[in-house]
């Protein structure tokens, strides 16, 4: 059920994109995906702009999102303002839980019934899942019913979310990945404070030297989540899937895990790192942060996890007070440092991450405009940059990252974490935009199967290649019943 | 069949000690959750955990009560269990009046089949109730989180035993004066049996409150939360602020707890009865 | 129409209420998951086939099932002798004429006031890895595949405390005086007293009981969502977890399988109970 890629002969081009939009999800809503005419020529559903123009009661709009923490703080704050600056559209967060495995799945369910909200705010895997659920109405159609430029948003991100020059999600938080250190006690273990690693071997030399001073008993945390693991292949240019990593004009039909150097170099890493001692596995649980624990209370020294946690970082170590001053110890006694992305092979090289938001066309029109109008707002500059200085959510929209209030909280001037966003930041940037990550279309089972890959590699007795041959098993099962699809 | 108090002072002592120590063991982990609930996080791992609260925010319950629209899950959960309670001492006490005292075809059977139930709860019928619900669009709704609890065999096999208590020469007195079925449920069965039904009532009242399997399969929209549902969802929401998760959990126990307190005799008949004979 | 008709009619009338909400919710979705186990159906739920009863053989003996069925049995077999020793144990003590005794009493039910959720949120503190007090006991980390069971059966066998205190308390109060005190005059000391005399008289209560709390374990889940997620590494998935998360269409024809196996397993207890009962009831008179 993918958006038609061949461009055939005229009629089987027509019939193929005919049974197709009859067969793929909701046969009376075969409107809502586009469909290539006989022409070739991309045809988009319409975005109906103009719905909200005859309404007189508010609209209400519903937000489907798994938010905890600063970024939830920072987005009620922003629906809130939304809400108050008009009248005509009234936005309603719901909490779905704490991860995104779980709005998924909650998605998943609410599917056949098409008891959807008027949005979706997921992780930035599901694009090719929405595209082909047929209950999505694309955002390319919205922005060009605007006449909005799409070239105002970082080049990185736009290629990342647009599959067949088809842009899908209406905004997206970005978010990439840092490395936390302990300086105090690289400068314990007699390494230089302002020398974060820069590679994982760097990683590994380093924890050993800590743990060779006596400094922490297993210097380097971890919480085994599968994304950070696809941020070491992807910065390695390492495929996981076939397909040209799922971007490819053919189907995508097996995972690349098996026969794949880099995928088995990181496990290996992994392993030996566990085998020494060096590390502090944590198991993957949603809605917990044991691994920013094990920094707070000392026990661990060096950890690798998402930027967007950056803000409420900062507030649990009670640095809100703390000058912006880089270095500078906050009252929580600690002194954190921060670093790039530590590759495999070099640093700085990461993948796309971060959350999209979806519009659903499953609604009433008039909630779909007001589902689009909330969006103009949250593509605002003003939005974009509160996302970040709030939620340490990088700004999609190019311009953000030169608003005044941003560059100074990049340069550090209205607290710690701005400084480390901006590292991230770099990073985004630095994605390659021709290999900015996979698209898969069971991008949930994917994850399952690299988690449960992990998981039995770190908490459980499998070796990497044993682990890799599992994982590539269950992804090749899924990328076959996905593209079953109808049966 | 009590033990009889120790003559010497010693033991006597000695059995205070042993059940002291025991209550702390038992009482422990709630002690901890309320020092955690009134200490500041980042100040109290500092201090390494101590056993006394450190840095205390007061505010903290007002704060879970805010921030985890307790007052709203409170009502919900509130009106969802009176709908059960009240509901099922209806259907209960017919259904257990019919089996009792009235004869008919098939009593035997239905009776099995009614007890049959007891082997399919909730968790096992979960994914089909569950499609039921989102096809009637009764999910977030106070239906969807009552309709399945509106009858229960447990009740109804408790309500028989009782009503079988009563002995026949009442029942035939009844028949002799005239009573029809309603007046003599009304004016001599029931009142005969009000101990097991009150009982019956606490403990549907304990088990509706506490549940947490159905309402998290029914409700997608945080308004429609129950209170324990809710305490899931705060404190993952509130995962940097551990503190608040923690007040709102000895909140949530509270109501249950006046209970234990109040209705205490009532509560262990209903616990008990079918567990002891005589 | 005669007395006993009318009485046949307002039997079956009494019983309408009760078989409606039953035949709704109990019996009707017992047909449709096994139906449902007949089925597959695709990832956006547009489209479902029927693939047969080979499906509850693969799921039945399949890898999910049979993992999710251990860590059930395992959980219950954690949870049900500590929780019923304990209970036994508490009881005994405080079944003793003490001023105050009262007090002791309502402290060791309290726990009965704690719910899945309560509990869970209560013990999470108490065991999480990085911040719990007993965080560093190997034994229960949540954060280790082989112990983190044990960390989430601690947090119930601490919730049914309250429970198997006042089941036990309540049968022991039923014994006889006369019994006892027969025991003394015999010469029990106060160890053999219980485990000849006590504990075989309140045998049926503890038989009930048994059955009561490995019910409540196979139905364990909150604990398993809120304290580990069901890590790590699917460690902890009992079979109402995995169930409870079969609800997408893409599962639901597993899960409605896996539903039918935890039912059959229930049916097996509740009959050996049964079974048990009869006997005791047959031989103990």
């Amino acid at each position: 059920m993918r958006s038609p890629r061949r461009f055939g002969r005229p009629l089987v081009v027509v019939l193929a994109a005919a049974v197709l939009a009859a067969s793929c999800g909701g046969g009376d809503d075969g409107a809502t995906s586009p469909t290539t005419g006989a022409d070739g020529e991309v045809q988009l559903p319409e975005c109906p702009v103009d719905a909200l123009d005859a309404v007189t009661d508010p609209v209400e709009v519903v937000v489907w999102h798994t938010q905890t923490a600063r970024p939830l703080e920072t987005l009620i704050a922003l629906v809130d303002e939304y809400n108050a600056s008009q009248s005509k559209v009234r936005v309603r967060l719901e909490s779905q839980g704490a991860s995104y495995p779980e709005i998924q799945r909650k998605f998943n369910e609410a599917l056949p019934s098409k008891q959807l909200p008027a949005m979706v705010v997921v992780d930035d895997t599901f694009t090719q899942s929405m595209a082909d659920s047929g209950v999505v109405l694309p955002a390319q159609s919205c922005f060009e019913a605007d006449g909005y430029d799409l070239d105002q948003l970082v080049e990185t991100a736009s290629s990342y979310y647009t599959i067949d020059g088809v842009l899908w999600p209406a905004t997206a938080g970005l978010g990439n990945v840092l490395l936390f250190y302990n300086r105090d006690h690289f400068r314990q273990a007699g390494l230089d404070p302002d020398d974060p690693p820069e590679t994982l071997a760097e990683v590994r030399e380093m924890a050993q030297a800590i743990k060779a001073a006596g400094v922490a008993d297993a210097p380097f945390v971890h919480e085994f989540s599968s994304w950070k693991t696809e941020f070491w292949l992807t910065g390695a240019g390492s495929s996981v899937v076939d397909n040209d990593n799922g971007r490819g004009p053919d189907d995508t039909t097996a995972g690349t895990l098996t026969d794949n150097p880099e995928a088995l170099e990181l496990f290996t890493w992994f392993e030996q790192m566990q085998a020494d001692g060096l590390l502090n596995a944590v198991p993957a649980t949603p809605g917990q942060i044991d691994q920013y624990l094990a920094i707070a209370n000392e026990s661990s020294s060096i950890l690798i996890d998402s930027s967007s946690s950056a803000t409420s970082i900062e507030a649990f170590l009670g640095g809100q007070e703390v000058t912006g001053v880089e270095g500078a110890p906050s009252p929580s006694g600690l002194d954190l440092g921060v670093g790039t992305f530590p590759g495999l092979t070099g640093p700085g090289r990461t993948q796309m991450g971060g959350d999209a938001w979806y519009l659903m066309s499953t609604t009433p029109d008039e909630v779909q405009a007001g589902a689009w109008d909330f969006m103009r707002f949250m593509n605002s500059t003003h939005a974009q940059a509160q996302n970040l200085l709030g939620g340490s959510y990088m700004p999609w929209l190019a311009a953000a990252n030169e608003d005044p209030a941003v560059a100074a909280y990049y340069a550090g001037e209205s607290g710690i974490a701005g400084a480390w966003l901006k590292l991230a930041n770099d990073l985004v940037g630095a994605i390659d935009p021709d290999f900015p990550g996979p698209l898969i279309g069971p991008y949930d089972e994917f994850r399952e199967a690299i988690q449960k890959a992990q998981d039995g590699l770190v908490f459980g007795d499998s070796s990497p290649e044993e682990a890799l041959a599992e994982a590539q098993a269950a992804v090749d099962a899924a990328l076959e019943r996905y593209n079953e699809g109808s049966f | 069949m009590a033990a009889d108090a120790p003559r010497s002072p010693w033991r006597r002592a000695g059995w205070y000690g042993v059940l002291t120590a025991m209550s702390v063991v038992v009482l422990f982990p709630i002690y901890t959750t309320l020092v955690r609930a009134l200490s500041t996080p980042a100040s109290y791992f500092r201090e390494g955990q101590p056993l006394r609260p450190v840095d205390v925010q007061w505010d903290v319950f007002s704060r879970a009560f805010s921030e985890g629209d307790l007052g709203r899950k409170a009502v919900t959960s509130a009106v969802v269990t009176v709908l059960i309670v009240g509901t099922q001492l209806a259907t209960s006490v017919i259904a257990a009046y019919a089996f009792a005292f009235l004869e008919f075809p098939g009593r035997r059977i239905l009776f099995s089949a009614f007890m049959a139930t007891l082997m399919l709860p909730i968790e096992v019928t979960l994914i089909a109730n569950v499609q039921t619900m989102r096809v009637l669009g009764w999910l977030n709704s106070y239906q969807g989180l009552a309709a399945p609890f509106l009858a229960t065999a447990f009740g109804t096999f408790l309500l028989r035993q009782g009503f079988l208590g009563i002995p026949p020469d009442l029942r035939d007195a009844a028949t002799l004066d005239g009573f029809g079925h309603l007046s003599f449920m009304r004016r001599v069965a029931l009142p005969l049996t009000r101990p097991i039904v009150a009982s019956f009532a606490v403990v549907s009242f304990l088990a509706a409150w506490n549940q947490y399997t159905w309402p998290r399969a029914v409700v997608t929209e945080s308004r429609w939360e129950t209170i324990q549902i809710g305490l899931r969802s705060l404190s993952a929401a509130t995962v940097d602020q551990g503190n608040v998760a923690l007040a709102a959990a000895l909140i949530a126990a509270v109501p249950v707890l006046a209970l234990l307190v109040f209705l205490q005799r009532h509560l262990i008949r209903g616990l008990t009865a079918g567990a002891v004979k005589g | 129409m005669s007395r006993r008709a009318k009485d046949a009619v307002l039997g079956w009338c009494l019983l309408v209420p009760s078989a409606a909400v039953f035949a709704a919710f109990v019996f009707y979705p017992l047909y449709r998951l096994v139906d449902l186990g007949l089925h597959q159906r695709n990832r956006f739920g547009t489209a479902e086939r029927y693939v047969g009863p080979s499906q509850y053989v693969d799921v039945l003996t399949g890898e999910e099932f049979r993992s999710g069925l251990w860590v059930t049995v395992r959980f219950v077999l954690l949870t049900v002798p500590i929780g019923l020793a304990l209970g036994i144990l508490l009881a005994v003590a405080a079944d003793r004429r003490l001023r105050g005794i009262k007090v002791f009493q309502t402290i060791f039910s309290s726990t009965v006031a704690s719910s899945v959720a309560v509990a869970s949120v209560i013990f999470l503190v108490l065991v999480n890895p990085q911040i719990g007090f007993f965080g560093d006991v190997r034994f229960l980390s949540l954060a280790h595949t082989d112990s983190a069971l044990r960390g989430i059966a601690l947090s119930a066998v601490w919730a049914n405390l309250g429970l198997t205190f006042i089941i036990v308390l309540a049968a022991l109060q039923a014994v006889p005086e006369e019994i006892d005190e027969a025991a003394v005059l015999d010469g029990y000391g106060p160890v053999r007293k219980l485990f000849r005399i006590t504990l075989p008289l309140i045998s049926p209560t503890l038989l009930f009981l048994v059955v009561v709390l490995v019910i409540f374990g196979f139905q364990a889940f909150g604990q398993v969502e809120i304290l580990t997620g069901g890590g790590p590494a699917g460690a902890t998935e009992t079979l109402v977890y995995k169930i409870f998360n079969s609800q997408q269409p893409l599962d639901q024809g597993e899960g409605a399988v896996m539903a039918v196996g935890l039912f059959g397993l229930t049916f097996v207890v509740s009959l050996l109970q049964i079974a048990l009962l009869e006997r005791r009831v047959h031989y103990g008179r």
